[in-house]
Order: structure tokens, then C-alpha cells, then sequence
């Protein structure tokens, strides 16, 4: 069984008189310890798509599952703590806590999952260090670099070993030598940590480094490889 | 000149050893005070007198010390008589000052309203990213809302806090030194009371006014908080 089985996803928007479709019968089955790129350009439905599967929105039409668990029929708060069990995010613009230091922001996900202070923040520790900011935890966001608060929330994303990470152009604000360290990093927690990831990004050199990737135009996956 | 229990009109002369200077006018124009054993000799009313004044510490005591002497004395030879039933104008003074500060007291719970519910609303507009995170990351709504309700309450506690430091402050400091009305003497002709008066701090009137403005700053916590759980993640994640 896949980890992830989407089928028919349907989301349509209104945009003053002109609907528009952004994912249009998306068809997407998704195995554990994947490393797989949502390619395609800006309004393609790659975020979309996404939300989707992140049970962030919902679909006018269409199914998803992870681990064959259907998300979207759940009440909202239900989808949120199905959220925290089984999916890490990962977002363009970082979306740390500001008033939040690198390794609680990191230990968050665990509060929220009832663990006590001293565990999460080890484990917190334990997150930074893999992801090269083992001396940097004490600092706020605003104290770290784009790369390095990309690089927290990727610890975060893995704190609480969710099922499958969902990276929203994830390089898309960092500079080409930071977004490749990311996509290695990112590469290396996939192998070492069998996480799934599912990334969605135009960036040629993270499309290069997928395991597969999964092309988007207007709406509809037009190639799977 | 005065007139004796007989009916008599009686006059003594009397040497004038000071003028008194009660802050009402008045007052002043039209009271003269003299021994008792004089005036008893005056009046040739042997060690008798007229009225008693018993004073007692809480106005709302007079009640009781009324009903108790009702019951000791007898009602053919004495009338008890408590102050709202010699000036009821009194009473209605004194309710009307309750009365203004309570609407003082509105208002200024309406302003504590406003004011947190202005503070919180803009707090969560400036955080609407985080708290689309927060939701995109599993956090439920009861713990958002409860989060909300926690930064009211730990905000409107700090402020009552400050607020009652610096009230108690200046009403220890005006308890000693007294606040002077003899300006106003001319509105206090009807009753004497002293020109200075001297604020007291109970904790009956600190309690009522820190849990009147608490209940309303929850009050008004609660359509932030409400918000915050409306929130749609991924369109919050969006705002700038």
C-alpha cells in the first residue's frame, strides 16, 4: 500500500468572474522513504496540491489518504492533531515563532504532543546538531540567516517523525549555495531517517536531485517519472 | 438669645474667645458654641439636656445602635433618631456621589474594554502568519483560544498591578497630607464636613475594582481569541 494515495483532487477558485482550476482530477500515489519534486511553474497547482495532501484545505472533489487514512472527512481540530502525528512542513518563507528560540521553535511540535520540557528540548538538541545548528539554539529567528532558519524548520518538520515532510519551495529564499546545502540536507535525513519527503519546487537543482518527479501544468499532472 | 423649655425667651452675654473657621460659611455665620454648664444654667434646665449625639464608626451602624436604643428606652420621653432621618437630603447626596462613581467606574470599565479588546485584536493581526503555523503544525483551537485568554489575563494582571501600585501610592499619600475642597465649601452649606478630606484605601474597594476590570478585559478577550481560531492556515500562512 502507498503511504500516500490521492485520487480525482479537484479545487477550483474564484477569481472575481473567472473560476479558475488549480489542481483539475490529480491522480498521485506516493511510497515511504520517497524523495519526490512537485515540478512545474508558478500557478501550476503544485501548492495546491500540497495543501492538499497536508490537509491544510480542502478539495471541492477527490480523495486523499496517508497510510490509507482518509484526512478530509475529519472535523478541523481532528485534521489539525492528524497533522502534528503524522505530517512535518516545511514553508517557502520559513515560518518560525519569532518570540521563540531555534530549539523551541524546534521543540513546539513536541509540546503540542504532550512530551515534558526536558525530552523535547534534548530532542530539539539532537535535531539542530543534524542540521549543522548545534551551537545556534538559543537564537531567535531573527538572529539566523535565511539557510539557517530554513535549516530550523526542517528540524522541526522531523520532530516529531512524521509519516511524510511536505516542502513548499523550500530554496525558493535562499541563495544557490544555501539552497543546494538544504537540498543535501534534506537528501541525507531522507536516507538516513527513511523520511518521506515531497517537495514542491521550480528550482531546476532540486528537481535534479528527486528521486521522482512529478510535473504539474495548469491543474493536472502532465508526466510522472 | 434662645428660648428655654418653658417657652421663655431668654439672653445671656457671652466674651467671644476665638472664631471658628469650619470651611463653610455658612456653618461659620451661624453656629456658637459654648460650655454645656453654661448653656444648662442659661436655659435654668439643672443638668438636663436636649439632644445626644452617638457617634459611631460605619455609617451603616446607625441601624442597629437605633434599634437597640429603641428597645432600652422609652418612646414617650425619647425619640431615636438616625442621621438620614434628621437631613434625608443627606442620603441622597451621599447616594448620589455612590452613584457617580459608579458611572465612573462604567466608564472606565468601557474604556478597559476598548483598550484590550484594541491591544489583543491588533496583537493577533501582527501575528497572523504565526498563528496560521501554528494551526499548520497541529496546534487545535481550544489551545489557541486558551493561549489568547492566558496573554489577556497575564496583560490586564500586570496592568491591574500597576495600576493598583500606583493608585494605593497616591491615595497613601492624600490619606496623610488630605485633599483640600474648602474651595468648593459653598456647595457643602446644607452639612458640615471637614475641608480636608482624607482618602482611605480598603481592600473591598481594590478587589471590586481589579475583578470589575479583570471580567470586563476577559470580556473583551474573548472575540481576539475567537478570531485567532477562525483563522484559515494556509490563507493566514499568506498575509504580510
Amino acid at each position: 500500500m502507498a503511504l500516500i494515495e490521492a485520487k480525482g483532487l479537484c479545487k477550483h477558485y474564484q477569481l472575481g468572474e473567472v473560476e479558475v482550476a488549480a489542481l483539475n482530477g490529480v491522480d498521485i500515489d506516493l511510497d515511504a522513504g520517497s524523495f519526490a519534486v512537485v515540478a512545474g511553474r508558478s500557478g501550476s497547482g503544485k501548492t495546491t496540491l500540497l495543501n492538499m495532501i497536508g490537509a491544510l484545505d480542502m478539495p471541492d472533489a477527490g480523495v486523499v489518504r496517508i497510510q490509507g487514512e482518509d484526512f478530509l472527512n475529519l472535523s478541523r481540530d481532528a485534521r489539525a492533531e492528524f497533522r502534528l502525528r503524522h505530517i512535518g512542513f516545511i514553508f517557502q518563507a520559513y515560518n518560525l515563532i519569532r518570540v521563540l528560540s531555534a530549539r523551541e521553535n524546534v521543540a513546539y511540535v513536541l509540546q503540542l504532543q504532550g512530551m515534558n520540557k526536558r525530552e523535547r528540548l534534548e530532542i530539539a538538541d539532537g535535531l539542530l546538531a543534524e542540521v549543522g545548528l548545534a551551537d545556534l539554539g538559543d537564537r531567535r529567528p531573527d538572529q539566523l540567516s535565511g539557510g539557517q532558519q530554513q535549516r530550523v524548520a526542517v528540524a522541526r518538520a522531523l520532530a516529531s517523525k512524521p509519516d511524510i515532510v511536505l516542502a513548499d519551495e523550500p530554496t525558493a529564499n535562499l541563495d544557490t549555495q544555501t539552497g543546494g546545502e538544504l537540498i543535501d540536507l534534506m537528501q541525507g535525513l531522507n536516507r538516513e531517517h527513511g523520511a518521506t519527503f515531497l517537495i514542491a519546487s521550480h528550482d531546476p537543482m532540486v528537481i535534479e536531485t528527486a528521486g521522482q518527479v512529478v510535473q504539474m501544468q495548469d491543474g493536472r499532472i502532465v508526466e510522472h517519472a | 438669645m434662645a428660648q428655654s423649655p418653658s417657652g421663655d425667651l431668654v439672653s445671656e452675654a457671652f466674651r467671644l474667645r476665638g472664631v471658628l473657621q469650619s470651611g463653610a460659611p455658612a456653618v461659620d455665620q451661624s453656629l456658637a458654641l459654648i460650655p454645656l454648664s453654661m448653656a444648662q444654667q442659661w436655659l435654668d434646665i439643672g443638668e438636663g439636656v436636649t439632644d445626644v449625639v452617638i457617634r459611631v464608626f460605619e455609617h451603616d451602624m446607625a441601624d442597629g445602635v437605633q434599634a437597640d436604643l429603641q428597645q432600652h428606652l422609652s418612646a414617650d420621653q425619647y425619640e431615636v433618631m438616625r442621621w438620614v432621618d434628621i437631613d434625608p437630603m443627606i442620603q441622597q447626596w451621599t447616594e448620589m456621589a455612590d452613584a457617580s462613581t459608579y458611572f465612573i467606574l462604567m466608564i472606565v470599565v468601557g474604556i478597559v474594554l476598548v483598550e484590550v479588546l484594541n491591544t489583543m485584536l491588533m496583537s493577533m493581526h501582527e501575528r497572523i502568519r504565526e498563528f496560521g503555523l501554528m494551526e499548520a503544525v497541529g496546534t487545535g483551537k481550544l489551545q489557541l483560544f486558551a493561549m489568547m485568554m492566558w496573554e489577556t489575563v497575564i496583560l490586564v494582571m500586570i496592568g491591574s498591578l500597576l495600576g493598583y501600585l500606583l493608585g494605593a501610592a497616591v491615595s497613601l499619600h492624600y490619606a496623610g497630607v488630605g485633599i483640600n475642597i474648602s474651595d468648593f465649601s459653598e456647595a457643602f452649606t446644607f452639612i458640615y464636613m471637614d475641608p480636608v478630606v482624607h482618602p482611605i484605601l480598603t481592600v473591598n474597594s481594590a478587589a471590586r475594582i481589579i475583578g470589575v476590570t479583570l471580567a470586563a478585559a476577559l470580556l473583551a478577550g474573548l472575540y481576539p481569541a475567537w478570531r485567532a481560531t477562525r483563522l484559515n492556515p494556509v490563507s493566514a500562512m499568506r498575509e504580510v
